[in-house]
């Protein structure tokens, strides 16, 4: 009886399945990743001994001796305490060695490019014309971090965010199904087509493959997902659709729990 | 200190003191051994540098490595859908051949030449998650054949490497003679140096931001270069070399700038996997008309 049922007929007389091709449209990461306290101690205490570690600054190389930028290398970095013979040194006797006290790291302060104490207006000026301008990172929030602004794709900078729509019930990747009128189309092409119209034309983005990256497979349906990157543009909603760029933690809230569990493993974690 | 052996000495210091020997068993006696290196006492100089019980120890992991970030959260997992190939089969390489058993003067002969071909290829497998092709290495390769006739220019070629990429360069010696190029053998011309981890890294995004979108008539990587094992090249000339911010900024020592090969030496096991590789890292390819 068993072996009946494992059988393989030639043919089945099953219900036609709907396919349908569901898009996992995600934002890279734009900067590093935000590591944990301990991890950045680690690079710090590495970063300070390789400074302990290293060699001389070859200050003879870059500022030859009477050149203006070797006099202003000079003004800035005064020479260490003179190991004299003749003075007891409670804290331990100076090492100099072409002009470096061996016993600590060396700091070089090297001359600015750009003035110091110049007010923002002149330094904005600078900033488009100067390739010497000093060189200000900047911050890893921003303001739609600030505002909550879930719809931004200027969120979460460090994170992989992926598009999620609202079809009036709830929250899901954006799904497109064949109608059974078209023609037989590939997978991403539906999904592309599917996304076009939904968010509008002013979207760059890389398919990654086409082959889908997972199946969701039911009674009745056919679930493709297909992976791709948004490289440039903005997504627009065309009819009113509600939609937010999530991370992988905040899609397992806004997301049904099953469908979750099924695609977690396609999700970035940082 | 206890004194090993029945003998007695009139000094234990000589016994003590004295370095210590291999006991290396002679492989071949055609086969050279320099058991000198192979002395107990160099083993230290053996510890990679970047642990903390090496002599020259340098601390490696000093901040965050941005590129090779990039590579584990984004271009892996893509790199494995992107090479998915359904029933992929293994493609076996064209391998030495025997000469067969009929003959027992074939028995220990050394094997006979793939067909049609000089050297044998190696399999092409299909990608799984543990063969997603990675950028394993880089190495720049800066041949100068003005060496040749000033050799001063050698430390040129290598204080210039060194600045760029952070790395102790190694001398490069001509291999052959070759009387009208006045090549000697075993005389020094230029400098190579072979990038790993960091420095590679680093390098990598210095090139694709820095450098390459600033030179004009740079239009890619050629889509033919490629040795089809998946090792790619290319070269930029002694003009390109200065869009290295670490020349550009002290163009007054150097001028003397030579121009170089740059190689990536990938796992891919195909040139067309390590295209896909480097163009992820950002490296634009053409097709060479």
């Amino acid at each position: 009886m068993l072996s009946k049922v494992n059988l393989r007929a030639y043919s089945s007389a099953v219900k036609p399945s709907s396919i349908s091709s569901t898009l996992l449209l995600s934002r890279n990461p734009v900067i590093t990743a935000d590591i944990p306290k301990f991890e950045d101690q680690y690079f710090k205490y590495q970063n300070e001994l390789w400074r302990r570690l290293m060699w001389t600054f070859p200050k003879w190389f870059y500022y030859r001796v009477g050149t203006l930028s070797e006099q202003r290398f000079r003004e800035l970095n005064k020479r260490p305490l003179y190991n004299n013979p003749n003075i007891e040194y409670p804290r331990g006797r100076p090492e100099i060695r072409q002009e470096r006290d061996r016993r600590f790291k060396q700091e070089v302060i090297l001359p600015k490019t750009y003035e110091e104490n110049k007010s923002s207006e002149d330094e904005e000026a600078a900033a488009n014309t100067s390739m010497s301008r000093k060189i200000t990172p900047n911050s890893r929030t921003t303001k739609a971090d600030e505002s909550g602004d879930t719809s931004s794709l200027e969120r979460k900078l460090a994170r992989t965010l992926y598009l999620v729509i609202n079809d009036g019930k709830s929250w899901k990747f954006p799904n497109f199904s064949l109608q059974s009128t078209e023609a037989v189309k590939p997978l991403h092409l539906l999904a592309e087509e599917g996304l076009y119209q939904i968010g509008g034309k002013n979207i760059n983005y890389f398919n990654v493959s086409n082959t889908p990256c997972h199946l969701i497979n039911k009674d009745d349906s056919k679930e493709y997902l297909i992976k791709s990157h948004i490289l440039s543009g903005q997504f627009v909603p065309q009819q009113s659709l509600k939609f937010m760029w999530l991370t992988k933690e905040e899609l397992s809230e806004h997301l049904d729990a099953t469908y979750f569990k099924e695609v977690e493993h396609l999700l970035n974690e940082i | 200190m206890m004194i090993k052996g029945s003998i007695r000495c009139f000094s234990s210091s000589s016994r003590a003191l004295r370095a210590g020997y291999s006991t290396v068993e002679p492989v071949h006696h055609l086969v050279k051994i320099r058991k000198a290196a192979l002395k107990p006492g160099y083993k230290d100089l053996l510890i990679p540098k970047n642990d903390i019980r090496a002599v020259g120890f340098k601390p490696e992991e000093i901040c965050q490595d941005r590129v090779h970030e990039h590579y584990v959260n984004t271009i892996q997992s893509d790199m494995l859908l992107h090479f998915y190939e359904h029933d992929a089969k293994v493609i076996e390489g064209n391998k030495k051949r025997s000469w067969g058993t009929d003959s027992p003067y074939a028995l220990y002969r050394n094997l006979k030449k793939p067909k049609g071909l000089s050297k044998p290829t190696k399999d092409i497998h299909p990608v799984t998650y543990k063969n997603i092709p990675e950028l394993k290495s880089i190495v720049i390769n800066a041949y100068n054949s003005d060496a040749l006739d000033e050799s001063w220019l050698n430390i040129s070629t290598k204080l210039q490497l060194s600045q760029i990429t952070n790395v102790k360069p190694k001398q490069l010696y001509n291999k052959s003679n070759v009387l009208p190029w006045k090549v000697r053998e075993g005389k020094p011309c230029g400098a190579k140096v072979e990038l790993t981890g960091r420095d590679m890294n680093q390098f990598l995004s210095t090139l694709t931001e820095l450098v390459l979108p600033r030179i004009r008539t740079f239009k890619g990587i050629k889509n033919t270069s490629g040795d089809s094992n998946g090792n790619i090249s290319f070269g930029l000339t002694s003009e390109d070399v200065k869009y290295f911010p670490e020349i550009e900024n002290f163009q007054e020592l150097f001028p003397n700038l030579f121009g170089f090969h740059i190689t990536f030496k990938t796992s891919a096991r195909t040139d067309e996997q390590a295209r896909t590789l480097l163009s992820s890292y950002g490296f634009p390819f053409y097709n060479p008309a």
